[in-house]
């Protein structure tokens, strides 16, 4: 061993202090912001951000440069009518769109248990401005969640043009404050058709009075899907429509609670070469489910 | 065999297949051609490169990786280190920043995702005084940037 290996010795101790990582360039700092920041399934650890933009100016000023550690946007909790709660939630969305420059977001939009149906125009606003403000930046979603009452989802219709980088959509609608004579065009998920990289859709509305929904699903790019999910009461069309694109689809998870809405009369067999998972859940069964796929 | 000429004057003889791990000596192996000229590495000292070479030399054989990969497009962002390279790792704070920055200046991408993934494992659910703490930093905000600070961070507590 020469001089510069004894030197070199390994210490199991960390020395606390020694030496500050000030030398460490911008480029590995972010790096080192990065697997902090996100988990290994891109779980984004917001406080943390936080925290390390608050360590020192040098470090602050890597992380709000670094436009990747904002690209996925904390939860957006709009279910408060609080003023306060929701200024905040406006002003953490916009702080992460601000810094995450002209990248591809990700977000969760949590507004299900509002209802514009029974609030004053002043009390929904807020949630209106804030979707309005994600709008805006339609170009850049890319995995998107949107919890929303199903009247709320016609805030969706201000989406115009194509969403290039959405390649995932989870909508969920767990409360129905809409009659049953609302219109598809009233759905809101029009808006979602021109997704050319939409790869995986998950549906949820546990309404028994909105047949619209389910059928607005079909006008959403299915052809094109990896995964779809679809919890509903009475979607009657989609599972027929996804064995019909039949293409690139994996996985298929319809929920219903109609015994007819899984299709008893399905006369063709249909190949779908790249499927890994099917889960159908329907009341009962009168029928074989599986005669209609070919294996 | 190539010559490395550390910061410190010190000449070490590396395998070639060895040091090839490093994408900078690579690509200066290949561009200049063999050559009995040491190569100078004046950004790394000769105990920093005792413990780049143990790396590499741990890793002779192993496939090389990509050397065009974005860091922020590596699918791998776990926190996961194998065992031998967290032994490697364990070794004092000074130590550890002066591998990250060998083998960032290397470009040995596998060594710098080790370095930036135990750093980020010491960091992980410390608050920004546990930080400073840690690696000695000083706080350097005037009032108005802790002001600022903590209003967004009243922001974020809304989450």
């Amino acid at each position: 061993m020469n001089k510069a290996q004894k030197r070199a010795g390994t210490n199991s101790s960390l020395m606390v202090g020694m030496l500050k990582p000030e030398r460490l360039p911008d480029e590995v700092i972010q790096r080192i912001f990065l697997l902090s920041c996100f988990d290994a399934e891109g779980t984004h650890d917001a406080v943390h951000l936080q925290r390390l933009c608050s360590v020192n100016r040098r470090w602050r000023r890597a992380a709000i440069s670094y436009c990747t550690l904002w690209t996925t946007v904390p939860p957006i909790k709009l279910e408060s009518k609080s003023t306060v709660t929701m200024r905040r939630a406006t002003m953490s969305m916009q702080l992460y769109l601000g810094r995450s420059g002209a990248l591809p977001i990700s977000f969760e939009f949590i507004a299900s248990t509002r209802n514009p149906t029974d609030e004053t125009p002043e009390q929904w606003a807020p949630v209106r401005t804030a979707l309005g403000i994600l709008i805006d930046e339609c170009r850049r979603w890319d995995i998107v969640s949107l919890n929303l009452p199903s009247s709320g989802m016609r805030e969706l219709q201000e989406i115009g043009g194509p969403l290039p980088c959405l390649t995932s959509l989870e909508v969920v609608t767990p409360v129905a404050f809409v009659s049953s004579s609302e219109s598809v065009q009233d759905s809101g998920l029009n808006g979602f058709i021109n997704a050319p990289n939409l790869r995986r859709i998950a549906y949820e509305s546990k309404s028994g009075t909105m047949p619209w929904h389910a059928r607005s699903l079909a006008k959403l790019p299915l052809s094109q899907l990896e995964s779809l999910k679809s919890v509903s009461y009475n979607d009657r069309g989609v599972y027929r429509d996804i064995l019909e694109t039949r293409l690139n689809i994996q996985s298929i998870e319809i929920i219903t609670y109609l015994t007819d809405a899984i299709p008893p009369d399905l006369t063709g067999t249909y190949h779908l070469p790249h499927l890994t998972f099917l889960k159908l859940y329907a009341n009962e069964f009168h029928w074989n489910i599986a005669t209609h796929l070919e294996t | 065999m190539v010559l490395l000429l550390t910061s410190d004057n010190e000449m070490f003889s590396v395998a070639e297949d060895v040091i090839k791990r490093s994408a900078y000596i690579k690509n200066m192996l290949e561009d200049v051609g063999e050559s009995d000229l040491p190569i100078p590495l004046p950004n790394v000292e000769s105990n920093v490169l005792v413990k780049i070479l143990e790396y590499c030399e741990h890793y002779r054989g192993e496939p090389l990786p990509a050397s065009d990969v974005d860091p922020a497009e590596i699918g791998d962002r776990s926190l996961d280190i194998a065992d031998w390279d967290q032994k490697y790792m364990a070794v004092d704070q000074e130590m550890l920043f002066e591998i990250i920055l060998a083998a960032n200046y290397l470009d040995i991408k596998s060594l710098l995702d080790v370095g930036c993934k135990t750093v980020a494992k010491m960091m992980k659910g410390k608050s920004s005084e546990e930080i400073r703490t840690l690696f000695n930093i000083a706080n350097d905000f005037t009032p108005e940037e802790e002001a600022q600070i903590r209003k967004e961070n009243a922001w974020a507590e809304c989450r």
